[in-house]
């Protein structure tokens, strides 16, 4: 399981410092690849960019994905990865700041696994953050 | 009818309707002139056109020196063109025999503006030398505005002969001795009296007609068009219709009696000129502005230049159409308006959920970074920092969390305003029941009384009359906190005919002085040490109860609990 990767999609370097630092107090110690803005985390997954030449075949365990990115969204991300043979199944946990029904209703219809709003509250948030761990690094076998 | 009667001038005879024709046995010359010149005298007074065809023993210059001396102002006639004096020769020869020569007087009598023709003739033997006369042209007669006398050669007559004459005329002037004498054939005065019958009937229809009745002569301008109208007769309804008194009209000019017609929109002079000159009669519905009135108009010609127009008010019908228009039009305006006022509207909401969208999320992360990095310093550098250091990071904390809460109120009222309101019957004391489990369920330490009235239905929207109950109730558990013998209660007052639900409890309560604060934004009338919350609760119950056009409001006294009430419609 460890050597199974999270990747983290997210633009906000202050809330990239805070996962990283919620699932460490989680003891989470997977490797966690940040793709700081969606047409990274596309490159990523499918071997493009900086990330050309990967072996695509190893994909995440779990992709953790904000929606609101300039250039390519998170929703963006998400319809390109469910249009493509080799990420369609991967466990996308959709976590943004978002409470918009739209944004919610949009993520389910495309595929996404779960939709979890990061509370301003940082304890609860490391709370969110553990139970996604524990479910979707630990209980749930990937497809 | 009176507009149809001629004077004859004539002091045996009566006056004469339109298309007479009479007859007159001469010997003399005097024997003509006695009864011809003030024949003519009472045409040339009454605006006809007078054509005197002479024959022998008379010339024209003696009917014109006759004349001259009965009319002072004969010259003003003549010069007019009112009267042509004409030998029987010539009148012959332009088709006195066919009535050509008549019907070209007639149409001449209406372009120059006279009331119609007057004529004397001879009546012609048929054949030269024949016993048989003939009165050439009398057909024509019957059929114009003409008046004529024909006169006949009392020699050339024998007894038989001369009641053969008077049988066909209605009447004959005959000369006895000194005396002139009337003879009227029995055959004419049957026909006479019937027709007065009808003309007496005729006239009774005439003045009893609830339409308005007029008869007008057109009057022509110098190029032959027609350029105005004269009133000739008028009836009690056309009096009453337009407000225009008979003898105030009679004889003048409807650009007299109504100055500015010849500008009014519905052009009268040219549509009634028109029936006049070309005898089709028209039906048209006309608004006058002379007389600030609408007509249904008919107009017929009975002779050429003349017209006789029945008509009625229509206005009051008129002006419920133009209302009905105009109501019609404002409607239209107001529809647009409110489509305007919608599309406004909702432009307004698009903007008002970008904006949402944007606090949502552009204002909660910073927060989500200052209370994430100041638990990372409690946590990573606790040790480094004294109590007052630690207790401002757990202030900002608490101050970042809190800010994120209202944010999130603020953003639940105005989806609360957004969403669309489905009704449906709805069981507001199985929602009461249901929200107060959850209550207890939350704070299990608390004993508190709720009371719920049973059986409360009423129409609206599920999720918002479920979000409104909670709020209530929960204000009123969270009131309650601090008394003894806490006591919650909903139910229903009757109130100004209307059902008024309310919410009681025995709390904190507050001072009516406030009460219009209450729900309002963000008011808050208790401290947060005291009762936390973010002063949305009441705001939201107050969106949720207008849109569905009920009421809402609050009585209290501050330690002696507070009591809400709203109604839905």
């Amino acid at each position: 399981m460890k050597n199974k990767v999270i990747l983290l999609v997210e633009d906000n370097p202050d809330d990239v410092k805070l996962t990283l630092r919620a699932l460490k107090k989680n003891n989470i110690v997977n490797e966690v690849i940040v793709a700081n803005d969606g047409t990274k985390a596309l490159d990523y997954l499918f071997g493009d960019g900086e990330y050309a030449g990967r072996d695509t075949s190893k994909t995440p365990q779990v992709i953790l994905l904000d929606l609101n990115m300039p250039r390519v969204g998170g929703i963006e991300v998400l319809q390109r990865m469910r249009a493509d043979e080799r990420t369609k199944l991967l466990p996308v946990v959709v976590l943004t700041t978002s409470i918009e029904d739209a944004d919610r209703v949009e993520s389910y219809r495309l595929g996404a696994n779960s939709y979890v709003r990061k509370p301003v509250d940082f304890d609860q948030f490391a709370k969110a953050v553990q139970q996604l761990g524990l479910y979707w690094l630990l209980l749930n076998e990937a497809p | 009818m009176q507009f149809d009667k001629r004077k004859s001038g004539i002091s045996l005879i009566d006056d004469l309707p339109w298309g007479s024709h009479f007859c007159q046995f001469y010997q003399t010359r005097k024997d003509l002139l006695d009864k011809l010149v003030p024949y003519f005298k009472a045409g040339l007074e009454s605006n006809e056109l007078c054509v005197w065809v002479t024959t022998e023993p008379l010339s024209t210059e003696d009917v014109r020196k006759a004349l001259e001396k009965a009319l002072p102002n004969f010259e003003n006639y003549a010069e007019n063109g009112q009267i042509e004096i004409i030998p029987d020769r010539m009148w012959l020869a332009r088709g006195g025999k066919s009535g050509k020569a008549v019907v070209s007087r007639v149409d001449k009598a209406v372009s120059a503006g006279f009331d119609g023709l007057r004529l004397a003739c001879n009546a012609f033997p048929e054949k030269e030398g024949s016993k048989v006369f003939s009165c050439y042209g009398a057909e024509a007669v019957g059929r114009y505005n003409v008046i004529a006398l024909f006169a006949y050669p009392r020699d050339k007559f024998d007894a038989v002969g001369l009641m053969e004459v008077v049988k066909n005329h209605r009447f004959a002037l005959v000369r006895n001795a000194d005396r002139w004498e009337v003879i009227e054939s029995s055959e004419a005065r049957t026909v006479k009296d019937a027709l007065k019958r009808s003309e007496e009937k005729l006239q009774s229809l005439f003045s009893n007609m609830s339409e308005g009745f007029a008869y007008h002569r057109v009057v022509l301008d110098a190029r032959g068009k027609p350029c105005d109208y004269l009133f000739l007769e008028v009836n009690d309804a056309f009096e009453r219709l337009t407000g225009l008194k008979g003898k105030d009209i009679i004889g003048k000019r409807v650009t007299e009696a109504l100055p500015g017609i010849e500008k009014d929109q519905a052009d009268w002079i040219g549509k009634y000129g028109k029936v006049a000159m070309t005898g089709r009669p028209a039906h048209f519905e006309s608004y006058s502005e002379s007389l600030n009135r609408w007509y249904s108009v008919s107009a017929f010609s009975p002779h050429k230049g003349f017209f006789a127009v029945t008509l009625s008010d229509i206005t009051e019908r008129k002006r419920g159409e133009e209302a009905r228009k105009k109501a019609e039009e404002y409607i239209t305006t107001l529809n647009e308006k409110l489509k305007r006022n919608v599309e406004e509207l909702s432009s307004a909401n698009k903007e008002l959920e970008a904006f949402s969208y944007t606090v949502s999320h552009d204002l909660r992360s910073p927060l989500r970074s200052i209370d994430g990095f100041s638990q990372e310093i409690l946590e990573d550098y606790g040790d480094k920092l004294d109590n007052d250091g630690v207790d401002a990071l757990r202030r900002i904390r608490a101050a970042s969390q809190r800010m994120g809460l209202l944010i999130d109120g603020l953003l639940n009222l105005s989806r609360l305003s957004r969403s669309e309101i489905v009704r449906g019957t709805v069981d507001l004391s199985l929602m009461a029941h249901d929200i107060a489990a959850d209550l207890r369920k939350a704070q299990p330490g608390r004993a508190v009384e709720i009371v719920i009235a049973e059986g409360l239905t009423d129409e609206g929207d599920e999720r918002l009359l479920y979000v409104l109950l909670q709020n209530l109730l929960g204000n009123a558990w969270k009131f309650t906190g601090k008394v003894a013998n806490a006591r919650l209660e909903f139910g229903v007052n009757q109130i100004d005919g209307g059902k008024a639900y309310f919410v009681r409890d025995n709390g904190a309560g507050f001072d009516m002085a406030f009460a219009g604060k209450l729900f309002r934004p963000f008011q808050r009338l208790h401290d947060t040490v005291d009762f936390s919350g973010t002063g949305i609760g009441l705001a939201t119950v107050q969106r949720i109860v207008h849109r569905h056009g009920g009421r809402v409001w609050a009585e209290g006294e501050g330690g002696r609990g507070a009591t809400f009430y709203f109604t839905l419609k």
